[in-house]
């Protein structure tokens, strides 16, 4: 073999699993097709300061760009619902700096890092893969390895080549625009603002992530729609004066699967992590978290088999069992809220924000969610129950 | 097939496509190949990633 496993793809997943296991002693090559980690961005950018806490991550300023407290959210005819928090409860993140970060860490552990390195294909030996073809510019040659991840993303094809589809129906990938605003107002800038609502964004929100005191990420994902993602955001962004005058720094394009976590995650010498295994919220479209934490977890089951020589898929269905259990019945419960907040109107999403006006939810306790359920109208209660 | 110059090769396409007939190339451009099924049977195209695209950039000929 030439190295214990090979890595497809150097996003926060990736990463986190080639440093994991380089640091458990395996050796671990991680490829990037493309010529810088980090690059091109596409991602909201937010991520929670508790999990990154817990993956032991220390924030930097080379790649916060703003410390975040809670959120407001705006229903459809401009309701707003207060969710800030008293402390930080989040990040906005410079991701080509965070995952290259990653990416650095992972090689200082030990991790062998080549970019401009595509996968062309799986090696396999009956049944089993044994590696991955790789190419880097006129270069093409095979890597033999005991485990191959997949964490190339929604793009990616290392699933496909195995046999594990995580191809996203049509109508649960929401289409995403984002613009990198400088120059604008926000209310605060150290909130989030969330726009629910058909006009604004059909299948999904308009999200407003600040990254500095007059700079944000102002973006929509929309599904089932007849006119782009685009098209809705230059509109929403027309209609908002604080907005409309901002220049554009940067555009970051990209699809989110809703549709819920994998079923299958594993075969023989092969198992996927993030976007590829769909470890995306359904409801927020998040998934840095989860891509880093199931990436951890990816990187201990492959310890386990290297240490007992086991690399088939009945092995490492423990990874599988795992992140279904840590991750996936969360992902699962998102989904869950997201289907009952689809069969929701406009009018409705006002009755409820303005039943939420007067909530702390910050202070909301789990004892207390019998009685907060009780408070909406008996319509409502299981988006609420849902949520709590 | 086609996709022109709006596109942002974020990969979408290649997602939603049943055939995995798009590929990102590590060039950074988004290749359509022969596995599309208007390429390889005449049919009339399944257009999904026409739909998926966020940005308009994939055009049925």
């Amino acid at each position: 073999m030439d190295y214990d496993v090979v890595v497809v793809g150097a996003g926060p997943g990736g990463s986190m699993t080639a440093r994991t296991l380089a640091q458990e002693g395996a050796s671990v090559l991680m490829v990037e097709k493309r010529p810088e980690i980090g690059m091109p961005v596409r991602c909201g950018e937010g991520t929670g300061v508790a999990g990154l806490k817990e993956l032991g991550i220390t924030p930097h300023p080379k790649f916060i760009a703003q410390e975040i407290y809670g959120d407001y959210l705006y229903s459809p005819d401009g309701t707003k619902v207060d969710m800030r928090t008293e402390e930080p409860n989040g990040y906005c993140l410079e991701r080509r700096m965070f995952d290259k970060h990653l990416g650095i860490l992972a090689a200082k552990a030990g991790a062998v890092v080549r970019t401009r390195t595509t996968a062309t294909g799986l090696i396999t030996e009956n049944g089993t893969v044994k590696g991955v073809k790789l190419r880097h510019f006129d270069d093409e040659y095979d890597v033999k390895c005991n485990v191959v991840v997949g964490a190339d993303g929604i793009e990616g094809r290392v699933g496909r080549w195995a046999g594990i589809s995580n191809r996203t129906k049509l109508g649960e990938m929401t289409s995403n625009v984002q613009f990198e605003l400088v120059g604008i107002e926000m209310e605060e800038p150290n909130v989030l603002e969330f726009y629910l609502g058909g006009k604004y964004a059909p299948g999904g929100y308009v999200w407003i992530f600040p990254k500095g005191p007059d700079v944000a990420n102002v973006g929509l994902g929309i599904r089932k729609t007849k006119e782009t993602a685009l098209v809705y955001l230059k509109r929403f962004i027309a209609e908002h004066e604080n907005l409309a005058r901002g220049s554009v720094a940067s555009i970051v394009v990209g699809g989110v699967p809703v549709q819920g976590p994998l079923e299958e995650s594993v075969g023989n010498g092969v198992l996927l992590v993030g976007d590829s295994a769909r470890h995306v919220d359904p409801l927020t479209g998040g998934g840095i978290y989860n891509a880093m934490h199931c990436g951890t977890l990816a990187a201990g089951v492959i310890g386990e088999a290297l240490a007992a020589g086991n690399f088939s898929k009945e092995f490492l269905q423990k990874y599988h069992e795992l992140w279904w259990k840590e991750v996936g019945e969360g992902l699962m419960r998102s989904l869950r809220v997201k289907e009952i907040i689809e069969k929701l109107s406009d009018d409705d999403l006002n009755k409820i924000a303005k039943f939420m006006q007067g909530m702390k939810f910050g202070e909301i306790d789990i004892k207390e969610a019998s009685s907060i359920v009780t408070q909406f109208p008996p319509e409502f209660a299981e988006f609420v129950q849902s949520l709590l | 097939m086609e996709i022109d110059y709006h596109c942002f090769y974020c990969g979408t396409c290649a997602n939603v496509c049943p055939k995995m007939a798009i590929e990102l190339l590590d060039s950074g451009v988004v290749e359509i190949n022969m596995d599309c099924e208007q390429h390889i049977h005449n049919e009339k195209r399944c257009g999904i990633c026409i739909k998926a695209c966020p940005v308009g950039a994939i055009h049925g000929l």
